[in-house]
């Protein structure tokens, strides 16, 4: 996606841009008067040195000419040396003029010409020294006049030279105006580059902003006019896209609403149409009626004597209406007690059925030791039998002994008495054992007795307790049937009042109705007079179905003015 | 096909364009220029030129620098200060990579502000110029020869202690060089006890220095002469003395060297050197012999001969390390004898101060005998 579609990165980038610019004008005006001051004070630099330099070069040759020539007046070492130095002197400072920086060719010819003049007047003057010390003056007056036309000359060239730096210096602080005015032109044209550049990115913003929008005023009026077929919007900014898109958006919706509109409003002159049909019909129906209002109001007069009876059967009704609410309120207050008793006696046989309970368990332990008394006694018996055969055995052993006590004799005797007792002892035994087999017996028909008592008891107790949770169900669905009692009479007692009010109502309406059926009578013939006023405005009604019918028609034909 | 072909031919001629331009940058056609600048017709500034193109032809016959030759640019000047401002001005728009010259003071001064200056500026190798000036002309000037300062306070020492000689009458050449002598003569000789009594400044060439000349036979005080100038002034300054039947010594600095030519009047006239073809090192020898068997007719090298020989070999070490850009040359030139080794040459062991002068050098007192100008004995 080109990132410059949306108008903010358009903005963005224009003013990166801008802001570069600007930067770039601050920067080259910076160096530019930087570079111009430092040339400033390199240029006064020289300037100076070489005025420095002009100044000492031409003092001290004039220097050097006064020492010479009071020394031609009055001749001393003094004002030799002196003159000696000044030479000196001036030489070092020609020499430093030579030293300068930015001499040209022509300045270096007018050094050497000032070295050479310079030269020249000390030659003169020392010349004319040794010619004065001497004595031979006129000659020292000729050498030291010599001296006079290089010293002017020398004079003369120093201010050329410096006149020649100043005038250099001039031109090249032109140059450097020259340079000044080049820098400015350039921040200039920078500044002409940022304000186009500047200029065009807002135009170019405002035209990409400006042309989508006109498309879009264009399609917005086009809708506003009723054209609300899809237009082209065509390529725009990321911003006015969604714009186009949600206008785009609500045209569609718009034809959607006017095709909706248009079937509707078909629809509505079809319905106009039919309704004055149907008025018309009505205003000829109600010539109808103005007929049969004739025949409703005989009738209205027998209706009123129909109406007496109707009272006087109501007033019936209201008495029996009465007695009904009467009667439903004790059944009410009937059902609560009902209700308390049954709550009461479920509690009571609750507590029967849990005793009953209790018994069954008792009944259910007995009958279980009763089984094993049954059982034990079985044992009882075994036992008794091998008593029986312990002592038929010893019988047996008894009669023995007395036979081997037979055998014996005399020594037997007293064995024989004790195999006496012995079977007496047996037979004993056999009877005690008999007794114990018929007390066991005895006692085993007891048991079984019981155990078949026991057996009915647990089995009426188990009838006991179904019927105790029969009853206890029973005393539920009691409680449960005196609820819906108490209810149904509630509402019976509630309906009663209501009927006595509907009667009461009814009554006063009979009456009223009595008293209205006889205006009826009356009325109906107004009422024909109104049908008939009623056919008028019947027919009324049918001019405004047209009318309706003549307003849908137009919005049919306004709705239509919509192109979808 | 014929396309490729056409496009591989001028991709070709491109890349040669390329490195023929390289070439150009490089400083013109193949071989490297180096200005040789000076009064050639004076016989003391001669040998400059021979010396150098001696050098050269030496240097070239053994391949050059890198496969580079070597190539003079000659310019006189006349031995005239505003004719050196003009070639050295020539010399430094052109493409030398160095200038060797001038041949004297006065005009190596005056070019020196040119060549030190401007955008680009380039090394003025000084053969001969002892002016004390010549040590503050700027980082790109240098020379290979003792300053005045040197040779004046040699010879204050000469006369003192070996000649034991207390009253100078000094007698000066106005100019850079004459002053230059005259004052580290005068400073070394009063702090040596002597006494300056007369300091006489004379014009150029054939000087008007009769009345000095009377003054000084009337006064009778002055020992000896010193003569801080150039032998042509020497010769008249000598026959005005003997006019006037003086004859204290006279003696000067290295602008006497040619004294010898002046006749008899020269005889034992004194004057200090920085160089004599006898003084026997093997540089020297070398060197003399080559000099004097390419100029036969051109008599014995003087200093300024074998200081100019010495420079061209200096540069071309310098070159070779370095390149021919004029400021990396500088540096280079400026490292010998300080953070590179000195070079040992025909003019001795030459190691370069933080000004560029050459302080190791050796001054000898020259005197003339039978003619010639012949070490002084004792040295």
């Amino acid at each position: 996606m080109n990132p410059l579609r949306s108008l903010r990165s358009r903005v963005i980038v224009g003013m990166v841009i801008l802001i570069t610019l600007v930067l770039l004008i601050a920067l080259s005006a910076t160096s530019a008067v930087r570079s111009l001051s430092r040339t400033v004070v390199e240029e006064t630099n020289v300037l100076l040195a070489g005025a420095d330099a002009g100044n000492g070069l031409v003092g001290s040759v004039l220097n050097e000419i006064r020492s010479a020539e009071q020394y031609l007046l009055d001749p001393s070492p003094r004002l030799q040396r002196e003159f000696i130095a000044s030479g000196d002197s001036a030489y070092a400072y020609q020499h430093t003029f030579r030293q300068l920086g930015g001499l040209s060719t022509q300045d270096r010819y007018v050094i050497n010409k000032i070295a050479t003049e310079q030269a020249e007047i000390e030659v003169a003057y020392a010349l004319a020294h040794a010619l004065a010390d001497l004595g031979r003056d006129a000659e020292a007056r000729v050498r030291a006049d010599r001296a006079r036309a290089p010293a002017d000359t020398l004079v003369a060239d120093v201010r050329a030279l410096t006149r020649a730096q100043s005038v250099r210096a001039i031109a090249r602080s032109e140059a450097l105006r020259d340079e000044a005015g080049r820098r400015e032109r350039g921040v200039w044209l920078l500044f002409l580059l940022a304000l186009v550049l500047g200029v065009g990115t807002t135009l170019y913003t405002v035209r990409s902003v400006d042309l989508p929008l006109r498309r879009l005023v264009g399609a917005a009026e086009r809708f506003g006019g009723g054209d609300l077929r899809p237009v082209q919007l065509g390529d725009m900014p990321l911003e006015l896209g969604r714009l186009a898109g949600a206008m785009d958006d609500m045209a569609a919706r718009l034809r959607d609403v006017v095709t909706t509109v248009v079937k509707e409003s078909n629809q509505i002159s079809s319905s106009a149409g039919d309704f004055s049909a149907m008025s018309e019909q009505l205003a000829a129906s109600s010539g109808q009626i103005s007929t049969a209002m004739v025949k409703i109001s005989h009738s209205a007069e027998s209706q009123v004597r129909g109406m007496r009876d109707a009272d006087g059967l109501l007033g019936q009704l209201r008495t029996a209406s009465r007695q009904t609410a009467d009667s439903s309120a004790k059944v009410v207050a009937l059902g609560e007690e009902i209700r308390g008793l049954a709550a009461r006696h479920r509690t009571d046989v609750a507590a029967a059925g849990q005793t009953l309970l209790d018994v069954r368990e008792v009944v259910q332990t007995s009958a279980q030791q009763v089984h094993e008394l049954a059982r034990l006694s079985e044992s009882i018996t075994e036992f008794i039998d091998l008593i029986k055969q312990i002592s038929s055995q010893t019988n047996l052993l008894a009669l023995n002994a007395a036979i081997e006590a037979a055998r014996a004799g005399e020594h037997g005797r007293g064995f024989a008495v004790v195999a006496e007792e012995v079977r007496h002892l047996a037979d004993s035994s056999a009877r005690a054992a008999e007794n114990v087999t018929k007390t066991v017996q005895f006692i085993r028909n007891q048991v079984r007795e019981v155990s078949g008592t026991m057996e009915i008891g647990t089995a009426k107790v188990r009838g006991i307790e179904t019927v105790a949770s029969a009853a206890a169900r029973a005393l539920d669905e009691i409680v449960t049937a005196v609820n819906q009692v108490r209810d149904a009479s509630a509402q019976v007692a509630a309906l009663a009042a209501q009927n006595q009010v509907i009667v009461d109502q009814l009554g006063v309406k009979t009456s009223e109705v009595a008293t209205t059926s006889s205006e009826h009578a009356s009325a109906s013939q107004q009422v024909t007079a109104a049908a008939q006023e009623q056919s008028a405005s019947t027919e009324e009604m049918a001019a405004s179905a047209g009318d309706l019918l003549t307003g849908a028609t137009r919005l049919t034909s306004a709705v239509s003015a919509f192109r979808t | 096909m014929a396309q490729l072909l056409s496009r591989v031919v001028r991709a070709r001629s491109c890349v040669a364009l390329l490195f023929a331009l390289a070439l150009a940058a490089c400083g013109g056609g193949g071989t490297i220029k180096i200005g040789v600048a000076g009064n050639f017709e004076d016989p003391l500034s001669a040998p400059i030129r021979y010396g150098a193109r001696l050098a050269v032809e030496e240097i070239n016959a053994a391949g050059g620098v890198d496969g580079r030759q070597l190539e003079l640019v000659e310019r006189e000047d006349y031995a005239d200060v505003d004719s050196a401002v003009v070639v050295a001005t020539d010399l430094y728009t052109s493409d030398v990579v160095a200038v060797i010259g001038h041949g004297f003071s006065g005009p190596t001064l005056a070019a020196a502000p040119v060549y030190n200056g401007g955008d680009d500026p380039v090394v003025e190798i000084a053969p001969a110029a002892s002016a004390p000036s010549v040590t503050e002309a700027g980082p790109y000037t240098f020379r290979l020869c003792p300053s005045d300062l040197a040779h004046g306070a040699a010879l204050a020492r000469w006369a003192r202690q070996r000649l034991n000689l207390n009253r100078a009458a000094v007698l000066y050449l106005n100019s850079d060089y004459g002053r230059g002598v005259r004052q580290s003569f005068e400073q070394e000789f009063l702090a040596l006890q002597g006494e300056v009594v007369a300091s006489l400044p004379y014009l150029g060439d054939t000087p008007e220095v009769g009345p000095y000349m009377d003054r000084l036979a009337r006064d009778g005080r002055a020992q000896f002469i010193v003569v801080a100038g150039y032998d042509s002034e020497a010769k008249e300054i000598l026959s005005q003395a003997r006019r006037r039947d003086i004859t204290i010594p006279v003696m000067g600095g290295d602008g006497l060297e040619q004294i010898f030519r002046a006749g008899d009047i020269a005889e034992g006239t004194y004057a200090t050197s920085s160089y004599f073809p006898s003084v026997d090192t093997p540089a020297n020898n070398k060197f003399a012999a080559a000099y004097a068997q390419r100029f036969p007719d051109a008599g014995p090298p003087n200093g300024s001969g074998a200081a100019s020989y010495d420079a061209i070999y200096m540069l071309r070490d310098v070159i070779s390390r370095v390149g021919t850009r004029r400021s990396k040359v500088r540096d280079a030139f400026a490292e010998i004898g300080r953070s590179k080794p000195a070079y040992v040459g025909a003019m001795g062991t030459l190691a370069f101060d933080e000004n560029g002068d050459v302080p190791s050098l050796r001054i000898y007192m020259g005197v003339v005998r039978g003619g010639r100008m012949t070490m002084a004995e004792g040295q």
